[in-house]
């Protein structure tokens, strides 16, 4: 206790101020002088026995402290009492509590990675093998020429969908790891709609399927223009995979005091129940998933969006179509 | 991890022939982060559940865990301290004071702890919930939107290991119901708060992880929907 300096300075004006007093009481009267002195003592001696008490609970909580640094989590300090000491307990306890949790977050977090990884080297393998299967027939100076034509198209097809897949696997991983600074800027809910659906145009256009775009021209959301529209654009290019030809896509966005809401639905075949709950997970692929899909649009489609403060939803039903909701919140909690 | 454990949980109201069982030996877990809605017809023991999962009602046998502390061991005076710290209440009514204003009501567990808020913290809070410009209106000069999120934000500044609600959407029409749905999954995404709402909006049931049915004070379904 000594060792603390705060108590060496009070400890030291406490002795002067009392040895001050009890003589000043003497020069009063020698009875006076030892009444003073007594209480004097008493009351110094209470003030050293509840500072040591004290300095023990700091004590002990710096014990614990250092038992949970080496991994102890399960300790509990709380002891439901009044006062700054219990509160410091508490907030202890809260502190584990996250840490803990953090603990098992990397755990699985590594599992993840393992497992992205393994789902990876697949995505990259099949792709690969073909082609230099086709490499190799092309090698024969023999084959037809449309044969020729054919594989080297085919190859070319599957360059593009590497290219795309590592591109893909390159953005989503830098915003996991959050080295993307998203800009918060005003943007205009018609542009960034108009933005992302401005890809799929043409292709919904040879399908036959009408867009329909429905919101107030003066809503608004703060947050990155290129990086919003992509999201979107995976959303809207998922619509449009499943919806048949002369279907519809309704795009509605609206502004409350809390949030913007963005809602993207179709009428289309649906998501089967099982898949719900999976769909915005990373390499999920849905029962009628789009052969060529590798289930990564949608997996990048969250994390931007929940990298903005935002969250989406999907609700579905087989035959009737898709709704997915997507909401962006003011604040940030 | 577990945040609730809940042992053979009985409640009986009266006594003799006019006996009234609430709930009838319940049991169930329920980790960190998950977002639970809890329905039955009512009368079915959802609400006597709920108050003794927030400390507000004894149990008539059984016990409950929160982070392992069962919490009907502490006695009264340290109940209400745990409550204030750990659990966050939400109620169909909004049950906000109404001589405070909203910046008082929300940071009434605080004040009760003789704490002050970090005012970042806080204003970031009350920006989420949409009250800024609200903060030095009293109760009853909000809409009931607005008075349940104050009490979504009374409920949440205590960062509580458990959050309960009971029938946060009840009284509200279908706008500010989606807000406050809305604000319930951002807490439990954003913050993995662990939620437990009792309702009849199916809307709210279709955002939770798991729903928990009962009814005569039994648990008849507990079904993860998602994880």
């Amino acid at each position: 206790m000594l060792r603390n300096r705060e108590i060496r300075i009070v400890l030291v004006l406490v002795a002067i101020i009392s040895t001050a007093g009890a003589a000043a009481c003497f020069y009063v009267s020698v009875a006076a002088g030892i009444i003073a002195s007594i209480v004097l003592f008493v009351v110094i001696m209470v003030f050293i026995l509840f500072t040591r008490w004290r300095y023990r609970q700091i004590h002990m909580l710096s014990g614990y402290l250092a038992r949970i640094a080496g991994g102890e989590y399960s300790l509990d300090v709380r002891d439901n009492q009044e006062g700054e000491l219990s509160i410091l307990k508490n907030e202890i306890y809260k502190v584990t509590v996250t840490l803990s949790e953090q603990a098992s977050l990397l755990k699985k977090d590594k599992q993840f990675l393992a497992n992205a990884l393994s789902d990876i080297s697949h995505q990259l393998k099949t792709p690969i093998t073909s082609m230099s299967v086709m490499a190799e027939l092309l090698e024969n100076e023999n084959l037809p020429q449309d044969k020729r034509v054919a594989f080297v198209r085919n190859i070319r097809s599957q360059l593009e969908r590497l290219q795309w897949l590592v591109s893909s696997l390159l953005k989503l991983s830098r915003i996991d790891a959050g080295t993307i600074e998203f800009k918060k800027e005003r943007i205009n809910l018609r542009e960034l709609v108009n933005r992302a659906v401005e890809p799929f145009l043409i292709p919904m256009e040879l399908k036959g399927q009408t867009l329909e775009i429905i919101g107030d021209d003066d809503v608004s959301l703060t947050g990155d223009m290129n990086w919003t529209a992509e999201a979107l654009a995976n959303i809207v290019k998922n619509c449009m995979e499943h919806t048949p030809p002369g279907g519809r896509i309704t795009i509605t966005f609206s502004e409350t005091s809390l949030y913007t809401n963005i809602t993207i639905s179709d009428n289309g075949d649906g998501i089967h129940k099982q898949d719900l709950p999976n769909i915005f997970k990373r390499f999920y692929k849905g029962k009628n998933a789009h052969k060529d899909s590798i289930g990564i649009g949608l997996a990048m489609s969250k994390s931007i969006i929940e990298s903005q403060n935002g969250t989406i939803d999907v609700a579905s039903e087989r035959g009737k179509g898709t709704a997915f909701t997507v909401k962006f919140y003011k604040g940030v909690v | 991890m577990e945040i609730l454990r809940v042992e053979n949980l009985s409640k009986i109201y009266g006594k003799g022939e006019t006996a009234v069982k609430a709930l009838d030996n319940v049991s169930f877990t329920v980790q960190k982060g998950e977002f639970i809605a809890v329905v039955g017809p009512s009368g079915s023991g959802k609400s006597t559940l709920l108050h003794i999962l927030g400390g507000v009602d004894r149990p008539t046998s059984g016990k409950v865990f929160i982070e392992n502390t069962d919490i009907y061991s502490l006695d009264e005076t340290r109940l209400a301290i745990f409550r204030r710290r750990q659990i966050g209440l939400i109620y169909q009514f909004y049950n906000l004071i109404p001589v405070l204003n909203v910046k008082e009501n929300i940071m009434l567990p605080l004040l009760l702890d003789g704490r002050q808020p970090d005012k970042a913290q806080l204003d970031e809070l009350v920006a989420t919930l949409g009250l800024t410009d609200r903060l030095g209106y009293l109760p009853n000069q909000l809409s009931g939107g607005q008075q349940q999120r104050v009490s979504i934000g009374r409920a949440i500044i205590s960062n509580p290991a458990l959050m309960l609600a009971d029938e946060p959407t009840g009284n509200l029409d279908s706008k500010n119901s989606s807000e406050i749905i809305g604000l319930l999954r951002l807490l439990n995404q954003k913050r993995k708060q662990t939620l437990i709402v009792i309702t009849h909006d199916e809307r709210i049931a279709l955002q939770a992880d798991r729903i928990i049915a009962i009814e005569d004070g039994r648990i008849t379904r507990d079904e993860v929907i998602r994880s």
